[in-house]
């Protein structure tokens, strides 16, 4: 008697398309100090104005162009688009949390007198 | 007989410092100590702190004397013998301290003088650094993991 067939169901997740990655994530390595005024106008084309710096670019061939006329000061990162942050959102990024959080006053309460307002 | 018992000192010591399994233990052990002290992370600085310290960190504008903070950053807590590390930090259900802000002063008076010979420039520059005190309150660890 032919035996019905086995079908094996394998649970894999299903398939997320990947982000495209779309913008140079271009740092500054190493100083352009002596290296002329046309290398020091390429960074500063770019946006990079001290080493360690970093700065977010799209996809294009100008920012392609800059970037290998500099290739041996900067390091570059292929992002996608969610990655990219402003000098504004590094900075945040670089706070350190408080660490503390508010929770009364005991303006109200001194010596004994008056209760601690939670 | 005194040969064998100092054979013996080694397993009693590794008995004794065999590590507590769980959170819960770690915190009995150092619960049943008589003093404490925190790591915690205070705007981006590590203090080493302990109960009725006066803590003097730069001057922090969103906060009122006599205001209550929590401390939310704890990296380690410990007593004489034992020492609780966080990864990166011990949960506040845990452990709770507390801070009451005492004062907003400034530092002492410093002179900043500048001056450039033969140019005819100089000056003086009067400077107090602005500081808060907080009062460090005692390290409560509860029993239960509080929520």
């Amino acid at each position: 008697m032919p035996q019905p067939p086995t079908v094996s169901v394998s649970t894999t997740p299903p398939h997320v398309e990947p982000e495209p990655l779309t913008h140079y994530k271009i740092t500054l390595r190493r100083s352009a100090i002596s290296l002329g005024d046309k290398i020091k106008g390429t960074l500063v084309a770019l946006g990079l104005h001290r080493r360690m710096q970093t700065v977010y670019h799209r996809h294009t061939p100008e920012a392609a162009g800059k970037i290998l006329r500099v290739k041996e000061l900067v390091e570059v990162h292929n992002v996608p688009a969610s990655k990219v942050m402003t000098a504004q959102d590094q900075r945040m990024d670089r706070k350190a949390p408080r660490g503390y959080k508010v929770v009364g006053s005991r303006m109200n309460a001194f010596m004994g007198v008056g209760e601690f307002k939670n | 007989m005194l040969a064998r018992l100092a054979r013996s000192v080694p397993a009693l010591c590794r008995a004794v410092h065999t590590p507590p399994t769980s959170t819960t233990a770690a915190l009995e052990l150092i619960r049943s100590q008589p003093s404490h002290y925190i790591i915690a992370n205070f705007v981006g600085t590590k203090y080493i702190l302990t109960p009725r310290d006066v803590l003097t960190v730069p001057r922090l504008r969103d906060v009122k004397v006599g205001d209550v903070l929590t401390l939310d950053e704890i990296h380690e807590l410990g007593s004489r013998e034992y020492t609780l590390r966080g990864n990166p930090t011990i949960s506040p259900s845990r452990v709770r301290v507390q801070a009451t802000v005492v004062e907003h002063t400034k530092g002492k008076m410093e002179f900043i003088f500048k001056k450039k010979r033969r140019k005819g420039y100089q000056k003086t520059i009067s400077h107090k650094q602005p500081y808060t005190r907080l009062r460090i309150g005692e390290i409560e660890i509860p029993i239960e993991p509080s929520s």
